[in-house]
């Protein structure tokens, strides 16, 4: 397979400005900054990551337990694991579109793979969105890590046994059957729990994970954690035997008693929820992306085959349906990709604060000093950053940008299963090779419409953030009466 | 169709039934993971049950009975494994193929399958001159693994059907690398390079049994499908009546009864229940049409049905996720659907 050519007309060797037309008319940084973008993780995909998806699919299916740690680490090389970490954390400083595109290209070649570093995004999302509490702890600990080929690997854990759409949306949680609880007790928090499907979850080093600190209103008191996964009472249980995107791992976690100090809470306690919805505005480009990419990729693989069958490419069917693919295709980029600048656009002015380039001029290691660190990590300072935080964002537009996100990913993970059934169907069951790869990417591609929401709730949030016009409470409050707060 | 005919067809489906439910359904996920142990003991239940001679006439120890009772029970036993029941029809089929004298040298409790021709023409058997030998490729025969014999229909060679054996000379059985669907009837590429083209291997047959297996693998196809639709509906309405989000039982979401109603609505658009005893499949005109809808229907049944049952419904351990592999082949095969659409549109022109 990695062998074969690819097609002059495949996604594949298209340049950036075919695939986003509107990039023409862009800033010249971001067209560079995108291309490169583009090019590093495209080389990566078919050099290290195509060769071997069928095969760690088989060998992930037989044995849910197997990763392929020679391939994360070939991906720390390219640094995917600090794509959108700030550069004053000693990352890339990536934001929403560098991210998208760079998933478009793995999952075109194993959406499994791509997953990996897609989930160790999501986990690392909330200690982006709230603050700089972290930036010098774990977030400069991947990247340091990573230049030294170690993949220090992050996941988000939010689903639980019994809540799964409950725990993206605020109005369910309330009435939901949320069994997790974050108790607040001396310097810290005990956390008791068990999460489920969770991405990279058997593989992560640190996990952010959210629960109430009180059941009965669980919505109001969702907080979210930083956790070490080799804090005692931190166990992984079952490794999940999924229909796809096998590379990746889900997993079952548990939380028994798992103690937290206070310096680990992610944002204010209480602040859980708003910090999910800005982390699902944030990643759901980028699953719409990973759908993109799987359409994107079995268009390439069928186009590629069908042009050595001239019977069948002769035919009017299936020109047509190429035509569709085609077609659907390109709008789940564009709608990905207008997510992704809506949130860069809602998300810049923050990275750009005089705040935190003024953070930016003190030495990373004085920033670490036991002092320096406390005051970072004080209430004074989270309720700094929430105050920056509105300042630059509203409710309206966090909860617009929410809605396009949940748009782009709902509709491309439809083209997803749209585009990889045709192409099996064009393929057929005599096809050779590249009948594995169909299958595998038609397997993977069902997930996409399941997580970060399945397309159901996605498209209620459609609604309510632009047919309905309604604004969420997406961002903290600004007067916080620390619900959960020490006893 | 005579009363005593309805009520043996009634009652070989109930027994069909209950043998799904009892020896088949709880084993699914193991002649999903290729355990062949498990596929022979379903094999051996279905033969007692006389599953294995269904079109057979009494004097070849058969049941007697026609196409429509042999997709009702293929339908009952998709319901439980869709690989089992395509291994029960392309054996049923595979026989009745076969002329009578042939038939008897096919010992009690042997496994068949059957090959269609390949879809695509570069792959289309060939004959060399001298000495005549057949030479060819057919990929993706299900159930070929572990059989004990496949019949070929093979137009291109003449009016007749290849007999061929894992035993016969210049036969190669290549297992399928990566079979997503049908797993309970592994699959194997027949590769046949230079089988001797003798009376033995090559046995003449009139053009009419080799179309009626055609007609019969399309509508068995069809009844596999609807069994596999039928299982997903049950699976999701039974799931969405004891999970609960939001506090409620999720069929009371709009979202989920808007997916539940969608799966109904393909299921009562494809028509009775090959069970009603209705054939649709007479003709090549209403087997094509037959498996193009039902394998459709079939493939956005179980692909809601996952989607009701959320993340449970991708891991493997519900069985859901399974169907939706399994249906996904039923649009393929025997040929994929935008090619049965075409040569549906071919019958008509043909008749007029």
């Amino acid at each position: 397979m990695s062998e074969r050519a690819i097609a002059g007309t495949a996604f594949a060797s298209r340049s950036l400005a075919e695939l986003f037309p509107r990039l023409r008319a862009g800033d010249r940084s971001t067209v560079r900054v995108l291309g490169e973008a583009r090019e590093r993780a495209s080389a990566f995909a078919q050099q290290h990551v195509q060769p071997l998806a069928l095969e760690i699919d088989r060998r992930a299916g037989a044995d849910p337990r197997y990763v392929d740690w020679d391939l994360i680490r070939a991906g720390c090389e390219q640094g995917l694991l600090s794509l959108v970490i700030p550069t004053a954390a000693g990352g890339r400083g990536g934001l929403a579109r560098e991210m998208c595109v760079t998933m478009e290209e793995l999952c075109a070649a194993c959406p499994g793979v791509g997953n990996i570093f897609g989930a160790h995004g999501l986990g690392l999302l909330p200690l982006l969105t709230t603050g700089m509490a972290h930036w010098d702890g774990v977030l400069r600990d991947v990247a340091v890590a990573e230049r030294q080929g170690r993949p220090v690997l992050m996941a988000c854990a939010v689903t639980e046994p019994d809540a799964g759409t409950d725990v993206e949306d605020a109005d369910l949680m309330r009435r939901g059957r949320i069994t997790s609880r974050a108790r607040p007790v001396a310097g810290g928090w005990r956390l008791t729990g068990t999460k489920r499907f969770i991405s990279n979850g058997s593989l992560a080093e640190w996990i952010t994970v959210c629960m109430p600190s009180d059941p009965q209103r669980p919505a109001e008191t969702w907080t979210c954690f930083l956790v070490d996964a080799r804090s005692e009472g931190f166990s992984v249980g079952r490794v999940e035997h999924k229909m796809g995107q096998r590379a990746c791992p889900a997993a079952e976690l548990v939380f028994d008693d798992v103690f937290v100090p206070d310096d680990l809470v992610v944002g204010r306690p209480g602040d859980g929820m708003p910090a999910t919805l800005l982390a699902l505005a944030a990643s759901r480009p980028a699953v719409a992306a990973i759908a993109t990419g799987i359409a994107r990729g079995a268009y390439d693989r069928v186009l590629t085959w069908l042009e050595h069958e001239p019977a069948l490419i002769g035919r009017q069917q299936v020109q047509l349906a190429l035509a569709r693919m085609e077609e659907e295709i390109h709008l789940a980029r564009q709608s990905y990709f207008d997510a992704a600048t809506e949130l860069d656009v809602m998300m810049s002015p923050a990275l750009r604060h005089p705040l935190v380039r003024a953070v930016r001029l003190v030495p990373a290691a004085a920033r670490r000093a036991p002092r320096v660190r406390q005051m970072i990590t004080s209430p004074r300072a989270r309720q700094a950053t929430v105050d920056l935080l509105r300042r630059i964002m509203t409710d309206r537009t966090v909860t617009r940008s929410l809605a396009l996100s949940s748009l782009a990913k709902a509709h491309a993970a439809d083209v997803a299963m749209n585009v990889t059934g045709l192409a099996l169907e064009l393929a057929g069951l005599d096809c050779g090779d590249i009948r594995a790869e169909l299958e595998k990417l038609w397997r993977d591609a069902k997930l996409t419409q399941i997580y970060e929401g399945t397309n159901q709730l996605n498209r209620l949030t459609v609604y309510r953030g632009l047919s309905r016009g309604e604004t969420m409470q997406a961002l903290p409050t600004s007067r916080h009466d620390l619900v959960g707060e020490r006893p | 169709m005579s009363a005593t005919r309805t009520d043996v067809r009634d009652e070989m489906v109930k027994a069909v039934r209950d043998l799904t439910r009892r020896e088949v359904t709880p084993f699914a996920a193991a002649l999903d993971a290729g355990d062949s142990e498990r596929f022979a003991r379903c094999w051996a239940s279905a033969r007692a049950l006389g599953l294995d001679r269904v079109l057979l006439g009494d004097d070849l120890g058969g049941a007697g009975l026609g196409p429509a009772e042999l997709l009702a029970m293929i339908e009952e036993t998709a319901a439980g494994d869709a690989g089992l029941a395509v291994a029960v029809l392309l054996h049923n089929v595979a026989l009745a193929a076969l002329p009578s004298q042939a038939v008897a040298a096919v010992a009690d409790g042997e496994r068949w399958s059957l090959a269609l021709p390949p879809q695509n023409p570069r792959l289309a058997l060939d004959v060399t001159a001298s000495p005549a030998r057949v030479c060819g490729r057919i990929p993706f025969v299900p159930g070929a693994l572990g059989a004990d014999g496949v019949v070929v229909l093979a137009p291109s060679l003449g009016p007749g059907v290849l007999v061929l054996r894992p035993t016969t000379p210049g036969l190669t059985i290549r297992p399928d690398p990566s079979q997503m669907g049908w797993r309970g009837a592994p699959a194997a590429t027949l590769v046949l390079d230079g089988v001797d083209n003798t009376p033995a291997t090559l046995v003449r047959q009139p053009v009419g049994p080799c179309a009626t297996a055609s007609r019969l693998v399309r509508g068995g196809v069809a009844a596999v499908a609807r069994g596999i639709a039928r299982r997903a509906w049950e699976l999701a309405l039974d799931y969405a009546r004891s999970r609960h989000q939001g506090g409620v039982p999720i069929i009371e979401h709009g979202a989920v009864r808007d997916l539940l109603a969608g799966m109904a609505a393909h299921l009562e658009g494809v028509g009775p229940s090959a069970t009603s005893g209705v054939w649709p499949s007479h003709d090549d005109r209403g087997a094509l049409a037959a498996k193009v809808l039902a394998s459709d229907a079939a493939v956005a049944v179980t692909t809601d049905a996952v989607q009701v049952f959320g993340g449970t419904g991708y891991m493997c351990e519900t069985g859901v996720e399974k169907l939706m592999r399994d249906a996904m082949y039923c649009r393929l095969y025997p040929e994929p659907n935008w090619l049965a659409r075409d040569r549906l549109v071919g019958c008509f022109e043909r008749s007029r």
